[in-house]
């Protein structure tokens, strides 16, 4: 392979590494803040893309 | 997300399901990277299981009084569609079994371990199972020999090999 293409990929993969470790790491209430913002975009995304209707969790609903 | 926790620990104290543990995408989260996920599975036994119908009506009729509406396959507890799974099999009876304590938020909530999860991806097989198991694994630290263990008692090496070479 290319070195350069060789060295791009070898840090893409220890950048996601890295990324991965450091998000694992969080506390369990700040993963599920970020779980309701993943939910968000994805939910967004799916409805312009696909127009399928997700809906992100009301943590706030009751009961 | 403290309210549903809050109610499966009421499930559970009435007598409901006899014990229960948080599988999952979000069980992962508790040791992993956030994931995307929009349910969240209960692992359960029931009173009766032995019987030869196993049912969750009481569990239902109990959420549906305090006001959680039924969505197709999931019950709504404090805003979180939580679906019901009884233990199916010996693999997911020892994860129930053998889950931990952790806690959200102060409430106390049970997770099953690590290594049970990874091995009900390993067995359940599909593409994204597979995909996250690579992911987790290259991620979080496993205890090697208690998921070597799991694997063994539950039939799984075949499987295991297979995702290596898939993967590894």
């Amino acid at each position: 392979m290319n070195p350069r293409l060789q060295e791009l990929a070898e840090a893409s993969f220890r950048q996601k590494g890295e990324r991965r470790r450091e998000l694992a790491a969080l506390s369990i209430e700040e993963k599920v803040e970020i779980l309701l913002h993943l939910q968000q975009m994805t939910a967004e995304i799916a409805w312009e893309t696909r127009r399928v209707k997700l809906e992100p969790w009301n943590l706030d609903s009751t009961p | 997300m403290e309210r549903t926790f809050q109610v499966l620990n009421e499930i559970e104290a009435a007598g409901l399901v006899l014990r229960y543990a948080i599988g999952g995408a979000m069980g992962l989260m508790f040791y992993t990277e956030p994931l995307v996920t929009f349910d969240l599975d209960v692992f359960v036994f029931v009173p009766h299981s032995d019987s030869s119908v196993v049912t969750l009506a009481p569990i239902y009729d109990y959420l549906r009084e305090r006001g959680c509406e039924a969505r197709h396959e999931h019950v709504m507890i404090g805003g979180t569609p939580v679906q019901f799974i009884v233990a199916y099999n010996s693999l997911i009876e020892e994860a129930v079994r053998e889950a931990v304590d952790k806690s959200f938020k102060s409430i106390r909530v049970r997770v099953a371990r690590l290594e049970h999860l990874l091995a009900i991806m390993l067995q359940t097989g599909r593409r994204k199972d597979h995909a996250r198991l690579a992911e987790v694994l290259d991620s979080v630290p496993v205890d090697e020999a208690v998921f070597s263990a799991v694997r063994r008692r539950h039939q799984l090496e075949g499987a295991w090999q297979e995702f290596r070479r898939r993967f590894a």
